[in-house]
């Protein structure tokens, strides 16, 4: 109703426009006769201006006395045009100067393109938002070369994942720095509400405050050279957003944007459909796992004798279908699936712009109402923005710009977790069925254990509540001088604030905590960011020009956290801390400062050659009173060849760029690294929830786990880049190029130390890694008339991230996981490499088949070797590739992203864990018939039951040392064997020590991400309503997968926005959707 | 131009102020946590000395594990199951020793450190007896350790020398010495109270229990005149304890709602085990009144133990003894003092060792049962009639099996001697009882130039030997 109310008040707003005047329309096309759209046309004089449309055609009212139009292009001359009639059509001719791309730099500052010696890739907001996606992150997935972006569960309101060109830090911050005109701001993940990595709700990534919408221009700044005047901050790259402004003298425009999206659980592991619950080939009930009877073999029974838990086998226990006691029909499956629903989503958006002479605005408020394909997880974010500016004086301009949003959602459980929504719903064989029921009169829980295992999801969805709230402020003033035609200064002063509370409720009986729980969590956040900057810009002769910026930046941050957590619920249903037999509290807080002054030098020549150089120095609270002040440099060289006079002006290579850079940057450590403190105690053995203080009326301190380090140093990052940009036939095709290679050493990191020092880590300056590789961007526009237009973008990334060196005596860093498997940093291994078991092989890496039958494993059989974990491989892909095309016609418009990805593992801990319970497709051939002697009967065995594994024979022998000794021939397995519930119970799943190794499969995939239909009203259509443009479009967002992956959508991350990717274990689904939405312009 | 002029004053103003604030700015104090302490009282060290070692060394892969392998429990799933089948990787045992290292054992030193400055030696006296239970607890599972380098991280040495594990026994012994010249002391400056929550700042009571453990250590060693001599100073025979607080047991019990009983969490949130067959075998045999205590009965009001290996999941659960709420964790007691006597006068003193036999015996029925009209009866016809004859190694061992129950010491008595006899393990990867743990991935990965390689589970300990 709100929503309405709005539009209302805008619709009266616009009926108010009135202008006594005549209407003159006309058309603008360029020398080459094609229709140019975006023109501004002007009425001379006034502040009343419109736009030429696609077509190229334009309307506008003239007010009585005005005899002028003036029509501007970028890359244009400005042209001014009496009116003569009603009809005024114009040619724009190109300007002297080339048609200068331009691009949004450091401190944004706005550069011609050609000028630059590094790589900024620019992505426009139109290109965000062609499908719906709520976080901005999201929207930017597959759009750039060098950036990888894993969004971590289809769930509504889950966080995003962002890398620029790999790892900088191996246990650190490895997102980029988001800054926001002009303004830097958190974007990273709130807390998930577990206590490790692996469990807890897929909470937000505080980039969802954002309303996409709002966004003009995105710029990716990648390597060093681009982001060195953004300081210690920007190690990991910077994501530059400009927010849309009002243009001056621009008439009031209206835009609504509505769309509504439904999303469906995408690609998931498939359940076996023909086996009860139960054991050894008979039903049991409450049984963990699905190696029951032939559910064809079964039937219904309600006789009292054998219906002993009618609460749980709601249809009756199951019998054979002989069996007298059958009296219910055959018995069946159930679809664990149907639990997923399908999700709706609505967005909505209004914005108004406009401009006079001097002041132009731009406000927007957008609401988006999200639910989850799981049933209660919802997000809703209202977010405001608001930005102005005007000119006080000539040479004075001053504004701000400033937004607001409030979102709220609730998260469901996911992961290795027992409420979490797939171990539950996964596990449960199909013969249970889940939706009967989830909470008997009692209060206590129906789940297929009876009670014990897993939550019953539906209990989950419905009872486990993590509510959370964001409220969230970014706003930053400005004041720009124009001293004189050659200086100019300008002040951007510039705050960041959220609260973000959640309550995360578990109630009595729930698996995760029998007793009930309940946390509170109370965040601020805040930051304040000032940034003084005069800019000197002058040509020294005709050819030569040059351009000093010097700049003062400071910043500070300050973070607070109130948590409490409680345990034992006694009222039933009320979640207060203060119900409850115990509670914890605790407070974090997290403080820091930094300052700088930096230079920027660029100097051009003859258009030609363009050197630029950075210097900034910067101080730190974080560093050790030795060691506040780090100054670093970096430098940067452009030589477009193309001026050069035999190749001027040729009809093949129109523009051509050769470019390198080099920058030598740092980056600071954490907050309190430097002293070691003493911890308030908590006791856990990895198993339990353990021992939290006050315990027995005592509170408690213990030595810190970490030992503090007073001489740690900058960490410090070499990046060296290198490109070439090229341009065809007219700017129609282009391509570039870019080698780049960072080398980051001294990286700071709780190194993990032997326990026996009496510490669990050391605060050190003690890692080395590198990446490198090449990015290529391309484009095309294939065919363009006047109507018809066809173009492609592709972008190509091949990178390799490595471990070069760790401190001495560590050989590696655990990044994430469980016990088994890890995700971890080893020299000379990529950055994020899988190491837990693998099968027994031989020197050349064969697979022994067990050939000794005095032995305790099963012969014809591997078995997993657990005397040491092993690299199992990279979770980084080989490459990764992207193409978009848009083709249109007149008003209608095709659009098509396909995202690639080749190689990269994943541990696919869902499919090897469901193998034990015999829920999988792969445990279906099961059945196996025994000879008198135990030997299998070949000739009663069904034949594609009988499997034989890859491998040659062999055994392990123990010697007098007690080494493991492989004893094999080389000879090729031939047994053929079953792989029944012993084999699945046993090396062939997860808790039957089962080797990771064979969790582990390739993640690559082919997608097509992103796919949209629009169609733009002609404006003729238009002309007598209050409507200036009507677009309608249909989209969709991962409409097509293909993947090897034997699993859900591998775009999926258990630890979510955490370095450690990687990670599927019942994980929450994908999803893909499609959307219905309209663009109105007023 | 007078514009100009005017926002260069304002702008040459506005620079001064921001770069006049700037030492301050770069305040390095901002780079204290304001939430941790750089220091703390010793009040605020013991109770997390106290409460991290009883969690640890009563919990997991201390209790859990060992008792899996003597029989007392059987892992029926998941990790429990692959442990039951002798499966104990060196990743699985990373989190008791990290946790006795990280936190019990070098809080311990740190509080001997403070105490001393502080002229406060009970303090110093107690933390040197924790200290020395971890040390003798951690090193009849992995043998040699890190010692007389260990704990030194802040002094720059990551990777300690490990010490041969006759040496970390005498390190145990000198230990427990100067703990009881320490509780010997006349003069102590601040004296510990309710922060004690393992005997309240009672230091007659913690002299008894160094000397406990003085006495199990010294035995271990084959040393039985001095073990005599210590058990003679350890804990009296007041039998009937109604619980931990008014006991001389050496023990810490837990809460109720949350800070719960290590097993009682494990079967809260995991449910892994059952009792094992061995041990309920025994005490059904003999009809022994502890069962009800040490077990749960099933629904039908039976106690089932499960086979080794067997995965019974319809066995009984462990019972209120050790795994309800607030149960306590046992270091050592009155009931373990009486059966090492009895096995030291075995060989020499035939009446004495009877003695120490049945006191050991009766005094732990009655602390289980709690009841004398229930164990009276019972201990009339099941210990009284044993005549001095008639005692053997493995009843004293099988007694003390059944008294010393969720412990570690049924592993250590059985290393030693054998007893009591175990059954065959179903689908094990060894046919032995491993006779060590292997050394934690931690030490593997972080200390490797020290850490013993090429050790096997089936490698015996010196101690055991």
């Amino acid at each position: 109703m709100k929503k309405l109310m709005l539009l209302f008040a805008i619709f009266s707003i616009l009926g108010l426009q009135v202008y006594a005047q005549n209407t003159v329309t006309g058309k603008v096309i360029d020398d080459a006769g094609e229709a140019l759209p975006g023109v501004s046309v002007l009425v001379k004089g006034t502040t009343i201006g419109t736009m030429t449309l696609g077509d190229g055609t334009y309307t506008i009212d003239v007010p009585d006395g005005s005899n002028t139009l003036v029509f501007s292009y970028i890359g244009m001359e400005t042209q001014e045009v009496a009116i003569t009639g009603n009809v005024v059509d114009v040619t724009l001719l190109q300007s002297s100067e080339i048609i200068d791309e331009v691009v949004v730099t450091a401190l944004g500052i706005t550069r011609e393109e050609k000028a630059l010696g590094y790589t900024v890739q620019e992505v426009t907001g139109d290109e965000m938002t062609k499908t719906a996606n709520t976080d901005m992150i999201n929207a930017l997935n597959a759009k750039t070369a060098g950036v990888n972006i894993v969004s971590s569960g289809g769930t509504a309101g889950a966080s995003a994942f962002i890398t620029i060109r790999g790892a900088s830090s191996i246990t650190g911050n490895n997102q980029p720095l988001f800054v926001i005109d002009g303004m830097p701001v958190e974007t990273g993940q709130s807390n998930t509400g577990g206590e490790y990595a692996t469990e807890g709700v897929n909470s937000s990534s505080r980039s969802i405050d954002f309303n996409t919408e709002d966004i003009e221009t995105v710029s990716v700044l990648k390597g060093g050279a681009a982001t060195a005047l953004y300081g210690v901050k920007a190690a990991n790259g910077v994501i530059l957003i400009t927010t849309k402004k009002g243009a001056k003298n621009q008439k009031m425009q209206v835009k609504y944007h509505g769309s509504a999206t439904m999303s469906q659980i995408s690609q998931h592991i498939e359940l076996q459909q023909q086996y009860t619950q139960g054991l050894n080939g008979q039903w049991a009930s409450g049984y963990n796992g699905a190696w029951g009877a032939n559910v064809d073999t079964m039937a219904y029974s309600t006789d009292e004798s054998v219906w002993t838990d009618p609460d749980y086998d709601t249809k009756g226990a199951l019998v054979s279908q002989n069996d007298p006691l059958a009296n219910g029909g055959p018995a069946e499956m159930f679809d664990n699936y149907s639990f997923f629903q399908n999700a709706f989503s609505f967005d909505n958006n209004v914005s108004i712009q406009a401009g006079n002479a001097n002041t132009s605005y731009y406000f927007s408020v957008g609401n988006t109402n999200e639910t989850g394909i799981i049933p209660n997880n919802t997000f809703d974010r209202t977010a405001f923005r608001l930005n102005a500016q005007t000119k006080l004086t000539d040479k004075i301009t001053t504004g701000a710009n400033t937004m607001f949003a409030h979102s709220v959602g609730n998260f469901i459980q996911n992961g290795s977790n027992l409420a979490g929504i797939m171990l539950g719903l996964t596990r449960t064989p199909q013969s249970f069925d889940n939706s009967d029921g989830y909470l008997f009169e009692d209060g206590t829980q129906r789940t297929y254990r009876h009670g014990g295992g897993y939550n019953n999801p539906y209990w989950t969805s419905n009872q486990d509540i993590f509510a959370s709230k964001n409220d969230r402020f970014v706003g930053n003033a400005f004041v720009k001088v124009d001293f004189l035609e050659w200086l100019n200064m300008s002040w951007n002063v510039g705050t960041d604030w959220y609260t973000n509370r959640y309550q995360n409720v578990f109630p009595i009986s729930d698996r995760q905590f029998p007793q009930g729980f309940i946390e509170e969590n109370s965040a601020f956040n805040q930051s304040f960011n000032s940034d003084l900057i005069f800019n000197m810009k002058k040509k020294l002769t005709d050819d030569i020009g040059i351009n000093l910026i010097l700049g003062q930046n400071m910043y500070t941050t300050h973070y607070k956290s109130l948590y409490g957590q409680a345990n034992d619920i006694k009222v039933p249903g009320l979640y207060n801390l203060s119900n409850t037999t115990a509670q914890t509290t605790s407070k974090v807080e997290s403080n820091y400062r930094t300052a700088a002054v930096f230079a920027n030098l660029d100097l051009d020549f003859y258009n030609m050659l363009y050197i630029g150089a950075t210097a900034r120095n910067e101080w730190s609270t974080t560093m050790p009173e030795e060691s506040l002040s780090k100054l670093y440099p970096s430098f940067s060289m452009g030589f477009v060849f193309t001026e050069l006079g035999a190749l001027k002006g040729n009809s093949i290579l129109s523009f051509g760029k050769l470019r390198a850079s080099w920058a030598k940057t740092a980056n600071i450590a954490p907050p309190y690294y430097t002293k070691t403190v003493y911890n308030a105690t908590s006791v856990n053995d990895g198993w339990t929830t353990g021992i939290d203080f006050p315990f027995r009326g005592a509170s408690a301190y213990e030595v810190g786990y970490l030992l503090g380090n007073s001489t740690l140093t900058h960490e410090s990052q070499v990046t060296f880049e290198a490109g070439t940009e090229l341009k065809f036939f007219k700017d129609k095709v282009g391509i570039d190029f870019a080698y780049f290679q960072n080398t980051n050493e001294h990286l700071i990191l709780q190194v993990p130390i032997a326990t026996s020092s009496g510490y669990n880590n050391l605060a050190a300056n003690a890692a080395s890694m590198e990446s490198k590789g090449f990015e290529v961007s391309a484009y095309a526009t294939i065919f363009k008339t006047k109507d018809f237009e066809w173009s492609m973008k592709a972008n190509f990334t091949k990178m390799k991230n490595e471990v070069i060196e760790l401190a001495e005596g560590v050989d590696n860093v655990f990044l994430g996981g469980f016990t088994d498997p890890q995700v971890r940093a080893v020299v000379g291994y990529d950055y994020g490499t899988i190491f837990g078991y693998d099968w027994w092989r031989d020197a050349d890496g064969n697979v022994l088949i067990n050939d000794d039958p005095t032995d305790s494993h099963p012969d014809g059989f591997p078995w997993t070797n657990d005397t040491a974990q092993v690299a199992l491989g990279s979770i980084s892909p080989d490459w990764t590739a992207n193409v978009s095309t848009n083709i249109s016609y007149k008003g209608i418009s095709l659009y098509a992203l396909l995202d690639i990805k080749q190689g990269g593992l994943m541990y696919n801990g869902t499919r090897f864990t469901l193998n034990f319970f015999g829920q999988t497709m792969e445990t279906l051939n099961r059945d196996v018939v025994y000879n008198p002697n135990g030997t299998i009967n070949y000739d009663l065995t069904p034949a594609e039951n009988l499997v034989v594994f890859d491998g040659i024979y062999g055994h392990i022998v123990t010697d007098a040392d007690g080494n493991q000794i492989v004893v094999s021939d080389g000879v090729t397995n031939t047994s053929r064997v079953v792989q029944d519930q012993a084999w699945f119970r046993g090396h062939g799943g997860n808790f039957g020590g089962g080797p990771t190794a064979a969790a582990i499969e390739d993640a690559s995939w082919v997608r097509l991400r992103e796919l949209a239909l629009s169609y733009a009203l002609d404006k003729s259509i238009l002309d007598n309503t209050f409507l200036n443009g009507v677009e309608v479009y249909v989209s969709g967002r991962n409409l097509w997968l293909s993947t090897p992956y034997k699993g859900i959508d591998p775009e999926t991350s258990l630890t979510q926005a955490r370095n450690s990717q990687g990670f599927d274990y019942f994980n929450n689904p994908g999803t893909k959707s499609y959307t219905f939405g309209v663009k109105l312009t007023f | 131009m007078k514009n100009i002029l005017k926002f260069n004053i304002l702008i040459i103003l506005a620079v001064a102020l921001i770069f006049s604030g700037c030492t301050k700015w770069i305040d390095t104090d901002l780079n204290n946590d304001p939430d941790q302490p750089t220091d703390v009282p010793m009040s605020l060290l013991l109770p997390s000395i106290e409460a991290s070692s009883a969690y640890v060394i009563g919990g997991n892969t201390a209790v859990r594990t060992s008792n899996i392998w003597m029989q007392l429990f059987d892992g029926i799933d998941r990790q429990s199951l692959t442990e039951a089948r002798y499966q104990l990787n060196s990743a699985d045992v990373n989190d008791l020793w990290d946790n006795c290292y990280a936190q019990s054992m070098m809080d311990c030193k740190n509080l001997i450190v403070k105490a001393e400055e502080k002229e406060s030696p009970y303090y110093g006296g107690i933390a040197k007896v924790m200290l020395a239970l971890n040390l003798g607890t951690l090193t009849n599972f992995f043998g040699d350790m890190p010692y007389t380098e260990a704990f030194q991280g802040a002094d720059a040495n990551l990777s300690p020398v490990y010490d041969t594990q006759e040496s970390i026994y005498s390190t145990i012994d000198g230990l427990l010495a100067e703990a009881i010249t320490d509780f010997g002391a006349s003069e102590n400056a601040v004296d510990p109270a309710t922060d004690d929550i393992i005997y309240g700042g009672n230091i007659a009571m913690w002299t008894k229990a160094a000397y406990a453990l003085r006495a199990r250590y010294t035995f271990y060693k084959g040393d039985e005149t001095n073990a005599l001599s210590y058990i003679n100073n350890s804990f009296q025979g007041d039998t009937l304890r109604s619980d931990n607080g008014s006991s001389e047991n050496f023990s810490l019990a837990f809460e109720t709602g949350s800070n719960q009983n290590p097993i009682y969490q494990f079967m809260r949130d995991r449910t892994d085990i059952r009792m094992g067959s061995t041990f309920m075998n025994m005490l059904i045999a003999n009809n022994d009144p502890r069962l009800g205590f040490y077990a749960d009965s099933l629904d039908d009001g039976t106690y089932v133990g499960s086979n080794p290996g067997s995965e019974n999941d319809g066995a009984s659960y462990p019972g209120t003894y050790n795994a309800d709420e607030a149960s306590p964790v046992l270091f050592s007691s009155y009931t373990e003092m009486q059966f090492i006597k009895s096995e030291c006068l075995l060989n020499s003193d035939a009446a004495g060792a009877l003695a120490a036999w049945k006191a050991g015996v009766i005094s732990s029925v009655e602390f289980v049962v709690k009841d004398t009209s229930i164990t009276n009866s019972w201990i009339d016809t099941n210990v009284n009639n044993v005549t001095e004859g008639n005692l053997t190694l493995e009843m004293i061992i099988n007694e003390k099996y059944k008294a010393m129950y969720s412990t570690v010491v049924p592993y250590d008595d059985f290393r030693r001697t054998g007893f009591p006899t175990l059954q065959t393990v179903q689908d094990a990867i060894a046919s032995e009882v491993p006779v060590r743990y292997p050394y934690p991935q931690s030490e593997i990965t972080y200390n490797s130039d020290n850490t013993p390689s090429g050790v096997t589970m089936n490698q015996g300990l010196w101690i055991f030997n």
